[in-house]
């Protein structure tokens, strides 16, 4: 007889495991970007995908809010909670402060580790909820202006803020990072978003970087490289 | 046409032609030209035939004001057409057609409507709808004919073209300090001020040149050649953003500006990795209106002939474009403004000759006397002559005193050779945008023309649309606001705007001349064929609210938008009904200020993008093995697998038939997934839930309901105990978003003391449901950890478990539920390795005699099992309805328990869940049919019948077609009596009998094994 796994394993081994198999990207690698205009030599906006190790969400009780940050910064290293719409980066991760008693810790490479605020409120894996994919390149704010409302300005949204916005009618999350644009994509959208990015980036120019699906063979969307 | 190239002169490249065809003919222009001006140049004429009469229409503008010059431009999915000629510019290879007319608009057979004028006065289109022997509606439907097939002018893009060759727009979000709408004089002196204060600015000109009227203009500008100045003012932006051939078409609240930006309109040879234009919506911080004005023309008889235009419009053709109107000109005018128009025609070398309808002698006079122009002062012109275009005008002096509604009364007296007309009436400062904002424009009587009145916070007018007339007071007043937005922008003090200077010689209001002796067809908006005549018969039925005169004649309506004719019209519709022009009011500013196309609005939301696509994490699995796809809602599900051969019907049937004998399994990663936590997360359940939850033991699932809260079904769906203070509760996929929705309204609103948190995993978790007697083997045959054995997992259960799949081990939930009816597991697993875990089950089912199942074969599954769906649960069922009344608490309260004790939702005799199968064999019928007693028609019944289908299948167990639906009083009541089912659209009706809706395994015995 097998031996029974309890729920609460499960519910923790979504971000990762001992004897996990590599990520799939949502992507298909037959997805590429369309050509450069006539004369450009090379784009002005790349996107890439960008998976992470693990994305905690953290939902603070009204009174515990303090406490709550606290405990999402300190499971990456961060030192202090940030502010509404202000992502905090450290040697693991970073911390962002998605809604008012919300936040997600991202870590980028293991251990990964669960936040644990205890009381002050919950705590819920969705590493892969989300697909996250990065536009850089000197042409990602022009690009991020065809995409969603938002002022992507560095005057307006500089390194470090985070807003909930909409791409295509689909809500996706936005962090301002040296030289790019993270996106969180709905892993259900994300093949229909990074078409729109890459459609809309024609009149810019864009590239389809490195990423899981790039270094895929073709017509598979198996990831071979990436492991949580 | 008379128009001609004139030797010099002109912001044109002479040593660049560019090359374009009209009507199919090779002709030149210039690099710098606008179709407008290519056409005069060429001499062509007319260029277009007008909406009613079918008129010969030339150029009569050179701007997006034209009221003549509507052509079509482009072939192919390219075709656009009413563009404005003036607006649109010359590039090689450009293709422009004349329209409304056949054979051509030279020789144009529909110009037989001009002799029925009469027939065609303000208002003829309403008075179809009673007829003419007042039958009403019948008349209106043989008038209807006619007019659809006569109404519009020039035809849209084929369809067909589009749609193998459509051009791509973008939408823009845009952000800065200062917008500067114009980029004319005033315009470029405001954004050089807020640039060189170092303000992020933008500056929108409809052009593709800057400097407004300024350019190829002889006069000197903050004392240099307004060329030069023009080329120093773009320089002193290098810092803002200059968008030139970008339309400013609406102001919205908080001065929100929606821009239509030309990308790639102008070029022959576009590159096609470039979008044809883009929607630009931008937000500034303070908006400066420097938008210009426009001329107002003077109505007099046949003043539609082409070769009649504005006088300034003349003058901007030779001074800009090097382009004479014509040999023998004669400009109309009641201010000084025509003279300095004239003075420029007569240095061209255009004979020239002005009538100044003002009597005295102004100074403005003599200068276009020592510029060799012919003055007639207290003279007017009376009647356009001429077939194709003008060759001759009459005038004559006013015979009675003009009064303050402008309507001269003049008496032909000399007829006069003229190849082109110009009029100018004076000048309109163009306030749209600020009106598009709610502000009402206020009329000025000293200078004839509405003003904008007092502008909203963060907008202000600067130059001619401040109605400042002459340029240096332009840049004056440009200067001021752009200085006055950098101090309300950095907390100064704001400087001084500067006043208006009033004009050397006093205007004279002139909007009509007309005759005693005879009728003459005078024309006030040429665009829509509305003449004087219209309006005065518009306010003798009755019509004096402006608003609805423009309705009943059409005058300004749809892109013309009151530009040149607005004025003259309300004028005359003051005079008669013997009121001012303040009192008569003027109608509204509607955007698009220009026309701007639907595709634009779309941007990149068309095809593909017009909804983003929801994929499950083993679409490609779908993809692979050949299944069709149908849509729910943004998710596209897998319908069904075909084998050799097979069509949807052969495939479900099997598929279905595959589940009750040995397995199958099917995606099901598109229901809603909701994470519940907290303390309170079972209480919360139990107030959501019309059955209990707040006892559920940890490792269990249970089905349950919700209710709205007027008592009606919102969903319903399973949720899993997963810890004392956690849930996953499952909904439909259809009402995912929307269940979502509901409990964070409750827990935000209505419940605050709550410590619960939902939020939804939809996207976290893959689900596979594994169903059928043997499904248990399946999951044996993949897992590595974790027991499914009856013991440790019974029905309702739930445990974590190990699968086994390519590349390791993945952690999965299992829950044994069941759709079906049979034996069944959900078996969720991380979405990223959801595509491993269905590729391990799919091998694994096939090993026990299964295979993948679709969405249709689901369907049939679950109407055979008597399953409710969101195609029951349609907003208009209750509890008892479906069959679930029993389901409902009597020890607990729950949303929508009380309203679900309303009368109506408890009535005796409501349409309750059942199964129909026809009485014949081979007979089927839709989902949607309506159900009837065939002992009273569907007219006895209202038409409403007693019943309706919801679902249908050939249903495997049954041997048959089935249906299930909803019908009066239920089974039982149907019991021993046939009922028809009735298709009104298709034609169709049968005879059927009414089951109960559980029929298949009522028991559960199969689903409990």
């Amino acid at each position: 007889m097998p031996e029974a796994v309890a729920i609460s394993e499960v519910m923790t081994a979504a971000a990762g495991g001992e004897g996990a198999p590599a990520l799939t990207s949502p992507l298909p690698a037959a997805l590429a970007a369309p050509a450069l205009l006539r004369g450009m030599e090379a784009a002005q906006v790349t996107l890439s995908e960008a998976p992470m190790a693990a994305l905690w969400q953290v939902t603070a009780w009204p009174e515990a809010l303090a406490a709550a940050g606290t405990a999402a910064a300190a499971s990456v290293g961060v030192g202090t909670a940030p502010g509404p719409g202000q992502a905090l980066t450290a040697g693991l991760g970073a911390v962002l402060r998605t809604e008012p008693l919300r936040f997600w810790v991202v870590v980028e490479d293991g251990p990964v580790r669960s936040p644990e605020p205890g009381e002050a409120g919950t705590v819920l894996d969705l590493t892969q909820a989300r697909w996250r994919v990065r536009l850089s390149g000197p042409g990602r704010v022009a690009l991020m202006a065809r995409l969603g409302p938002l002022d992507w300005r560095a005057q307006a949204f500089p390194v470090g803020r985070v807003a909930s916005t909409e791409i295509g009618h689909v809500g996706v999350t936005v962090q301002a990072e040296p030289e790019a644009f993270a996106l969180f994509l709905p892993r259900s959208f994300a093949e229909a978003l990074a078409g729109l990015i890459l459609e809309t980036g024609q009149s810019l120019g864009i590239a389809r970087g490195e990423g899981v699906a790039g270094r895929a063979l073709a017509g598979d969307r198996l990831a071979p490289a990436h492991k949580p | 046409m008379s128009g001609y190239r004139l030797r010099e002169g002109g912001v044109v490249d002479r040593t660049q032609p560019i090359r374009f065809r009209w009507d199919g003919k090779a002709y030149t222009g210039l690099a710098g030209d606008t179709l407008g001006s290519a056409l005069l140049a060429n001499g062509i004429g007319p260029v277009a035939r007008s909406f009613k009469y079918h008129r010969p229409r030339g150029v009569m503008t050179a701007g997006p004001e034209e009221t003549g010059a509507l052509v079509t431009i482009g072939k192919g999915a390219r075709r656009e057409p009413n563009a404005k000629a003036p607006a649109v510019e010359l590039f090689e290879g450009l293709e422009a057609f004349g329209q409304n007319a056949w054979p051509s608009v030279r020789f144009d057979l529909g110009q037989v409507n001009d002799l029925l004028g009469s027939f065609f006065t303000a208002g003829f289109y309403y008075k179809t709808f009673f007829g003419i022997t007042g039958k009403g509606t019948w008349e209106w439907m043989q008038f209807e004919k006619l007019i659809r097939r006569a109404a519009g002018m020039g035809r849209a893009a084929d369809p067909a073209d589009m749609a193998k060759d459509h051009d791509a727009y973008d939408v823009i979000h845009d952000f800065c300090d200062v917008a500067v709408i114009g980029g004319g004089p005033a315009g470029l002196a405001a954004a050089t001020e807020a640039a060189a204060a170092g303000l992020d600015v933008v500056l929108i000109e409809q052009d593709f040149a800057l400097g407004g009227r300024a350019i190829g203009r002889d006069e000197i500008i903050e004392g240099q050649p307004a060329d030069a100045w023009i080329a120093a003012q773009e320089a002193g932006l290098a810092s803002a953003r200059v968008l030139r051939r970008a339309t400013a078409f609406g102001l919205y609240d908080t001065n929100v500006l929606g821009i239509y930006e030309r990308i790639t309109e102008h070029e022959g040879d576009p590159d096609p990795a470039l979008p044809r234009a883009a929607i630009r919506i931008l937000r500034p911080a303070r908006v400066i209106l420097a938008t210009g004005a426009i001329e107002r023309p003077i109505a007099f008889g046949n003043n539609d002939r082409p070769g009649v235009m504005l006088a300034g419009a003349m003058e901007r053709y030779a001074s800009r474009w090097g382009v004479g109107p014509g040999s023998r000109a004669f400009i109309a005018t009641a201010h000084d403004g025509g003279h300095a128009d004239a003075t420029v025609l007569a240095r061209a070398g255009v004979e020239v000759t002005v009538m100044d309808a003002r009597p005295d002698g102004s100074e403005a006079a003599e200068m276009s006397r020592a510029a060799g122009v012919e003055v007639l002062e207290g003279y007017l012109p009376v009647d356009a002559e001429g077939a194709q275009a003008v060759s001759r005008l009459m005038i004559g002096r006013a015979r009675e005193a003009t009064g303050a509604g402008g309507i001269a009364v003049a008496s032909a007296e000399r007829d006069r050779r003229a190849d082109c007309v110009g009029t100018s009436a004076g000048w309109s400062p163009a306030i749209h945008l600020v009106a598009h904002r709610g502000v009402k424009p206020v009329w000025n009587g000293d200078l004839g023309c509405f003003l904008a009145g007092e502008p909203p916070a963060g907008l202000a007018l600067a130059g001619s649309a401040s109605a400042h007339w002459s340029t240096e007071a332009c840049v004056l007043d440009g200067r001021a606001a752009g200085a006055e937005a950098v101090a309300a922008l950095r907390g100064s003090a704001a400087p001084q705007r500067p006043e208006r200077v009033a004009p050397l010689g006093a205007p004279m209001a002139l909007h009509e001349v007309k005759m005693r002796s005879r009728k003459l067809k005078s024309f006030l908006d040429p665009q829509h064929d509305v003449t004087t005549a219209d309006v005065r018969q518009a306010a003798q039925e009755g019509y004096r609210s402006v608003e609805h005169m423009k309705r009943y004649t059409t005058l300004g309506m749809a892109t013309d938008q009151g530009k040149t004719g607005n004025i003259g019209g309300l004028a005359l519709l003051a005079d008669a009904l013997g009121q001012s022009i303040p009192e008569t009011g003027i109608t509204t500013f509607r955007p698009p200020y220009t026309p701007v196309p639907i595709a634009a609005l779309a941007g990149r939301a068309r095809g593909a993008h017009w909804q983003a696509i929801r994929r499950t994490p083993m679409h490609a699995r779908h993809e692979a093995a050949g299944a069709p796809f149908t849509d729910a809602g943004a998710w596209k599900r897998a319908w069904y697998y075909p084998g050799p051969g097979e069509g949807i019907d052969e495939a479900y049937v099997r598929e279905a038939a595959m589940v009750r004998e040995t397995c199958g399994i099917v995606d099901v990663s598109t229901l809603g997934k909701i994470d519940v936590q907290g303390p309170d997360a079972a209480e919360f359940l139990n107030r959501v839930y019309v059955n209990g939850f707040a006892k559920l033991p940890v490792g269990k699932c249970r089905y349950g309901v919700m209710l709205r809260d007027d008592g009606i079904v919102l969903d319903d769906g399973v949720s899993w105990r997963l810890a004392e203070d956690r849930f996953l509760m499952t909904c439909t996929t259809a009402e995912a978003a929307h269940v979502m929705v509901w409990l964070e309204e409750l827990l935000a609103w209505r419940w605050p003391e709550l410590r619960v948190t939902v939020a939804s995993v939809s996207d976290q978790w893959a689900g596979t449901a594994v169903a059928g007697p043997r499904s248990r083997a399946v999951l044996e045959r993949v897992l590595t950890g974790g027991d499914v054995s009856d013991g440790a997992l019974p029905f309702m259960g739930v445990t974590g478990a190990h699968l086994a799949v390519a590349g390791g081990v993945v952690p999965v939930l299992i829950a044994r539920i069941s759709f079906s009816g049979e034996r069944a597991y959900e078996v969720y697993a991380p979405a990223g390795w959801g595509a491993l875990a269905w590729d391990a089950l799919a091998e694994a089912a096939a090993a026990e005699g299964g295979a993948p199942y679709g969405l249709e074969a689901l369907g049939a599954l679950r109407i055979e099992k008597g399953h409710v769906t969101a195609a029951e649960l349609d907003g208009r069922t209750t509890l008892a309805d479906a069959g679930l009344g029993r389901m409902a608490s009597t020890k607990k309260p729950f949303l929508g328990a009380a309203m679900m004790q309303r009368p109506h939702l408890q009535a005796e005799g409501r349409a309750e869940l059942v199964h129909v199968i026809p009485v014949e064999d081979g007979v089927r019928f839709s989902g949607g049919a309506l159900l009837c007693d065939p002992d009273v028609s569907m007219g006895g019944n209202d038409g409403h019948g007693v019943g309706w289908i919801t679902g249908v299948t050939e249903s495997p167990v049954f041997g048959g077609w089935l249906g299930i639906g909803f019908v009066a009083g239920g089974a039982s009541a149907w019991q021993g009596r046939e009922i028809l089912v009735e298709e009104p659209v298709a034609g169709r009706s049968c005879r059927a009998q009414v089951l109960s809706a559980h029929r298949y395994d009522p028991k559960g015995e199969r689903m409990h094994a």
